[in-house]
């Protein structure tokens, strides 16, 4: 299993990895289905919306700092940009640096769509330059330039002769996919294959040696900064504020960390496959396993067991007792986690390990393997350490779904990494904790915090009482009789015993028929004059030719 | 289109017309296109905008086919007939708004059918064919507004109608592009109700359905909007026969509040003791609240005054006559950044607005289609015009901010997206004045510490 960089994208994760974003069981059969390789998309026959690949692959490149970004696209696609700039320059203004990444849109029109927008895109390009002189243009695809068939990379090579920066194309068209996270690959993708450069020697690097972090939010950079300063290196955090020349650097990494195992594995595998990084891909340093043997196996990559060993003894001495007391005011709650496809098993996990009861997990998708071919370590872990097994679902944050889930499982808590799912427990009335941050449980301190936050959410559901005396749910009472299930279409199991069924059906249909004819043909034969003195139970021969 | 990209845009595509959808109790979107558009689509009109989230189908809820690349080979209209089927079986709803975004548009996909096979069947599904390439959210609400008063309200003129007088279906404002819209249509209704009319608003909580059947018994169509909803009316008088009255501006504070009255009285045959009356009241009151702050506005602060607008027609009408001949202040560049379609129409309609200023600067309202292009003109024209260091402000929306850093000007966001929390407030009529103020003058508190270090330095 490798990553292919030749190719101009990425690809999607469905052709790469086998990812599902229907499926239906529980934590053992995904864990068993993902080893040997059984695990099979299911469809449905109704969705609701949600996020596309372009939205991730966007929304990573906005983090890099001075750099300018142009949708190839109507102007719609970009229309979320003013929230993304807004938080990247917040995350650059909080280390008291400058932003000045740029978002431009062709802003394709019903012309466009027939004629196309190459010289659009060409001259978006060139004028980019000329207004904020950037340090680099990424070009991304949508729905709209994919479908017409726009061939961006000849367009970015021509205009890439003109400016004196990279020019890059981002292959990440929302219908390619029905994974979102595919979007992160095409962003990797088109960093380490345009941007990153070959490792210089040794001798002609200055400053310390540093480590890659991929992360989503950097919430914890202090931390993470101090964490590793203890090995002697520096961490460099990617992609929020970092430059396109720290960018070009990351092959002279010591070897590439990731807070999320399912944001990682694009990039950590191609900086390994191309430039020898180690990728060190682990459970999520969440809780207290993630958290231990994240640091363990960095440790062993990096040569630093000892070092390694006296933090965590250090700080189980500190915390562990603590962790151990808050633990009494959690205990019992019956708790549903839904959230991308690493975290929904990563912060069951650390449910768990809070003493609480993970009821039901759902994941937006599944990846059965990792681009390095390794297996997903967060599942069998899991399903290792729950003899009693959990539900699973997989399903695209479909709503309707999620809904009934919560009826059914009716539980104390319901956990989510995104806002507009986690309403939906609020509005029935159950006390829902929005994980917006990556490192909610990072460390024993901030999984110490994370538990007295749960503990007093918990401890006064007024608010949610409150709502949802007020909300009528828009869903009909026929879809609350339903399972959560109901609309998938049906499994190569099911539809061999539905065909079972069927025959069976239509065996005895006809057999029933096959009888009411012979009862008609001898009732028909017993008024026949010449029959009525015959005995009417006739030999076991007669009874055949009937049939 | 002249321009080759545009950038900072304070408008949305066409699939954010679904938000006008949202708007009306009972009508629920279903989308044909890609996962994210709507996400997209929330992101810039949404949560980006006053905060706003949808009450009843919050992001995540609204049906969509989520086309990838199969249905985009092999056509999507038997996944669109399943999911409007199945919709209809899952939601509560009074109408299903089918809406279309780029990827069934450019495929060819015959939504118009798909729908007519729903023809005669309750909750009824009707289409605004809305692909982002068509148009902006204001040409999608349009096509949804459209739409939706063809499938709840009587689709043909009926003879027998029986006409309330004193009914007004009110329009002009934009729900959720607005982020004020709400606050603003309450408002309307309670001046309204005040000189005698009812207001028929079809948007808000407890409206729906209701609201909009009552459309074609109205006596007029009201418009406050140098263009917004204009063609939605004339639409309304062909097909009902119902007149309009189109006042060209979105009236804030006394002036303009006073001559919209005046003119609504001519028009709708008022009582006008009733209305001067009114007038009276409610210019005392706003001049009361001015008398109580004048020590503050005089006293020791140099409030700025010179003004640049960076926002949609409504505002760049409104606010412009609002300071001009309420407070004296001085217009610098205005410019409307909502893409008017009929760009000569409304050029024409801005200038006999502003014909009415009272001031002998000349001022004129701007449309650009790239919204960069505003802003580097409001940099050049800072940098030719060297007024001080602080006595410019910027009323703008977030992309904004960071140019009123570099004219040193005091940033005011209040046109689209403007992400601060938004509930009941709004800038209409006398007490829309006294709001607008207030977000003015905040701002300049928020800032003075600022605008004094700039001062000694």
């Amino acid at each position: 299993m490798a990553v292919n960089l030749n190719t101009a994208g990425a690809g999607t994760r469905e052709e790469r990895l086998g990812a599902v974003t229907g499926y239906v069981g529980t934590i053992k059969g995904l864990s068993e289905g993902s080893e040997n390789g059984t695990i099979k998309e299911r469809g449905r026959c109704f969705s609701q919306a949600t996020s596309c690949s372009n939205l991730c692959a966007v929304g990573q490149l906005t983090s890099i700092r001075d750099v300018a970004i142009i949708y190839h696209s109507p102007s719609g696609c970009m229309a979320g940009a003013s929230r993304s700039i807004k938080e990247s320059s917040k995350v650059a203004g909080n280390r008291g640096l400058t932003y000045e990444t740029q978002i431009l849109c062709t802003d394709m029109d019903e012309p466009d769509t027939i004629f196309g927008a190459s010289d659009s895109l060409y001259d978006a390009i060139l004028e980019a330059y000329n207004r904020y002189k950037p340090n680099a243009i990424f070009v991304a695809a949508t729905c709209v330039s994919g479908i017409i068939g726009e061939d961006l990379d000849a367009i970015t090579n021509s205009a890439a002769g003109k400016v004196p920066v990279p020019v890059v194309p981002v292959h990440c068209e929302g219908f390619k996919s029905k994974i979102w996270a595919s979007g992160f690959d095409s962003t990797d993708h088109a960093i380490v294959k345009h941007i990153v450069q070959p490792a210089r020697p040794e001798s002609e690097r200055n400053g310390r040696k540093f480590i890659n972090f991929k992360n989503f939010s950097e919430s914890e950079r202090k931390v993470i900064e101090e964490l590793f300063d203890k090995f002697d290196l520096d961490v460099q955090f990617l992609y929020s504020t970092t430059t396109i020349e720290e960018l070009r650097r990351l092959s002279e990494a010591v070897a590439t960390v990731s807070s999320c195992s399912a944001l990682g594995t694009y990039l950590g595998t191609a900086l390994d496959q191309e430039h020898g990084v180690p990728y060190i891909q682990t459970l999520n340093p969440a809780g207290i396993a993630g958290y231990e043997g994240w640091l363990r196996q960095i440790g062993e990559v990096i040569g630093e067991q000892e070092k390694v060993e006296a933090i965590i003894a250090e700080g189980r001495a500190q915390w562990l007792p603590k962790i151990e007391k808050v633990k009494e005011r959690l205990k019992g709650k019956k708790v549903v986690v839904a959230m991308g496809s690493a975290f929904a098993f990563e912060m069951s996990r650390v449910v768990q390990e809070l003493g609480m009861e993970v009821v039901y997990i759902m994941s937006w998708h599944v990846d059965p393997e990792y681009d390095n071919g390794k297996g997903a370590e967060r599942v069998k872990y899991l399903a290792d350490t729950n003899p009693d097994d959990i539900g699973v679902t997989v399903a695209d944050q479909q709503n309707h779904e999620l809904i009934n889930v919560l009826r059914e499982y009716k539980p104390d808590l319901y956990l989510s990494r995104h806002p507009g799912s986690v309403i939906w427990a609020v509005k029935q009335g159950t006390s829902a904790l929005f994980v917006g941050d990556e490192y909610t449980a990072f460390g024993y301190q901030r999984l110490y915090r994370w538990a007295h936050t749960i503990a007093d959410l918990l401890a006064n559901q007024s608010f949610e009482r409150n709502l949802a005396s007020r909300v009528s749910l828009p869903y009909s009472e026929w879809w609350f009789n339903q399972t959560h299930d109901a609309l998938y279409d049906p499994t190569a199991e099911d539809k061999a015993r539905q065909k079972a069924e069927k025959k069976a059906a239509k065996l005895a249909q006809k057999e029933k028929h096959v009888a009411t004819l012979a009862e008609k043909a001898m009732i028909a034969i017993e008024k026949r004059p010449e029959f009525e003195n015959r005995n009417v139970t006739g030999t076991p021969e007669d009874e055949e030719a009937a049939v | 289109m002249g321009t080759n990209c545009v950038e900072k845009t304070r408008v949305g595509c066409a699939i954010a017309g679904m938000f006008t959808a949202i708007a009306i109790d009972g009508v629920l979107p279903v989308f044909h296109g890609g996962a994210g558009c709507i996400g997209m689509a929330e992101g810039f009109i949404g949560s980006a905008n006053g905060r706003q989230g949808m009450v009843d189908y919050f992001n995540g809820a609204i049906p969509s086919t989520n086309l990838i690349e199969s249905d985009v080979v092999f056509g999507a209209e038997k996944k669109l007939e399943k999911t409007i089927r199945t919709a209809k079986k899952f939601f509560d709803t009074d109408l299903i708004t089918v809406i279309s975004g780029c990827a069934s548009g450019i495929i060819g996909e015959d939504v118009e059918s798909v729908v007519s096979n729903f023809e005669g069947t309750q909750p009824p599904v009707v289409f605004a064919d809305t692909p982002g390439f068509a148009g902006n959210n204001i040409f999608g609400h349009e096509r949804v507004l459209d739409a939706i008063i063809d499938g709840l309200a009587t689709p043909v003129y009926n003879e027998g109608v029986e006409i309330n007088p004193k009914q007004v279906n009110v329009f002009g404002i934009i729900p959720y592009y607005d982020p004020y819209w709400l606050g603003t249509y309450d408002a309307i209704e309670a001046l309204l109700a005040e000189v005698g009319l009812e207001a028929n608003v079809i948007y808000g909580p407890g409206k729906g359905k209701a609201a909009v059947e009552k459309i074609p018994q109205a006596a007029f169509n009201l418009v406050l909007s140098p263009w917004w909803d204009v063609a939605s009316v004339k639409k309304l008088e062909e097909k009902y026969k119902t007149p309009y009255l189109h006042y060209p501006n979105f009236p804030i504070g006394p002036t303009e509040t006073k001559r919209f009255l005046k003119v609504l009285t001519e028009y709708a045959h008022l009582d006008e003791a009733v209305v001067d009356a009114y007038i009276k009241k409610k210019d005392e009151r706003f001049y009361y609240y001015i008398k109580r702050s004048i020590d503050w506005m005089y006293g020791g602060k140099n409030l700025p005054q010179n003004f640049y607008a960076l926002v949609n027609s409504n505002l760049a009408v409104g606010i412009t006559k609002f300071l001009v001949n309420d407070f004296g202040y001085g217009p610098q560049l205005v410019f409307a950044l909502d893409e008017p379609t009929d760009e000569v129409g409304v050029a024409k309609i801005f200038k006999e607005q502003l014909s009415e200023l009272e001031t002998d600067q000349e001022i004129k309202i701007e449309i650009v289609p790239d919204p960069a292009d505003a802003m580097q003109k409001v940099r050049d024209h800072k940098k030719l015009h060297s007024f001080r260091a602080s006595q410019t402000i910027v009323f703008g929306s977030n992309w904004d901010k960071e140019l009123a850093q570099e004219t040193g000007s005091i940033f005011v966001p209040i046109s689209a997206p403007v992400s601060k929390v938004i509930y009941a407030r709004n800038y209409f009529g006398y007490d829309g004045g006294l709001t607008f103020l207030e977000d003015y003058y905040n701002s300049v508190e928020n800032i003075g510490q600022r605008i004094r270090e700039k001062e000694v330095s």
